[in-house]
């Protein structure tokens, strides 16, 4: 299983549990680019390997996220803190299921705290075309998902 | 016994949650306190009296496992019953976790019910 499938199904778990947001698999090169504003959410990690994993979310669907996970309306998600503090924990919580699943449970790693910022399109288009990025369909929109690994 | 609570965590989202959780599920919870990293959790520590303090592993400035190390060399730990809530995966690191004499380990993404159990669990044990 390649980095990518894996980041693929730990999202999509993570999706569900945290948010009963439901996603399948997508071809990142076809799925449509979101219209809205994106999100690039980021964690870094050291141990056996080093490496980052990168996710570019649309903002409504991490507005969706946080509200299920808070169990609030989305219209109560009304400030860019709050987003980007959901959009980093989406990858903290991801990162920290996608490490073991790659490297083995008894691999310690360190994770750096995760940082989010918006993207525009450039950026959208050049990380679909990037080879190892996976997509997802996040109740229909798109999300991708990409795991560099260095060393 | 109303127990008082302490949440650190980073992200604003899980305090949030778990603050939620505590309120909803009918436990035995005093006051609820918040901090965003190991340094103003031990702040908070020493202005209140703290029975039971959830915290994350991964955190800037002070991480959690700086934090109980500080606790434990001051002997706080003894009064005080510590919930590690964290998305480490590794069983090396958990290992480790434990042996510092934490009560519990949650790791996220957890679900009300476990908050619940392990504060039940904790309840029990101290009162």
């Amino acid at each position: 299983m390649s980095y990518g499938e894996a980041a693929q199904g730990v999202l999509t778990r993570v999706f569900e549990e945290m948010a009963m947001l439901f996603a399948e698999p997508a071809d990142p090169a076809g799925a449509t680019p979101p219209v809205g504003e994106v999100l690039e959410a980021k964690i870094r990690f050291q141990g056996a390997q080093r490496g980052e994993l990168t996710i570019f979310v649309p903002t409504e669907t991490v507005v969706e996220f946080a509200a299920n996970t808070l169990g609030v309306d989305a219209g109560d998600i009304d400030d860019q803190e709050a987003v980007f503090d959901a959009a980093k924990e989406l990858a903290n919580v991801a990162a920290g299921q996608l490490l073991p699943e790659i490297a083995g449970v008894e691999q310690v790693f360190e994770l750096t705290p995760p940082s989010a910022r918006c993207i525009d399109a450039g950026e959208w288009a050049a990380f679909a075309a990037r080879a190892g990025v996976a997509a997802l369909l996040v109740e229909d929109a798109a999300v991708l998902i990409g795991v560099e690994v260095i060393a | 016994m109303n127990l008082n609570v302490l949440i650190v965590d980073d992200s604003k989202t899980v305090r949030s949650v778990i603050t939620k959780t505590l309120r909803v599920a009918g436990l035995p919870i005093g006051d609820l306190y918040e901090a965003e990293h190991g340094k103003q959790a031990l702040e908070v520590l020493a202005e209140h009296a703290i029975d039971l303090m959830f915290t994350d592993i991964n955190m800037p400035e002070m991480g959690g496992l700086e934090l109980i190390d500080k606790l434990r060399e001051s002997g706080r730990m003894a009064s005080l019953a510590v919930v590690v809530v964290s998305t480490e995966g590794s069983v090396k690191r958990i290992r480790e976790v434990m042996e510092k004499g934490v009560a519990a380990y949650v790791r996220k993404p957890f679900s009300p019910e476990q908050v619940r159990q392990v504060v039940e669990d904790v309840t029990r044990s101290v009162g």
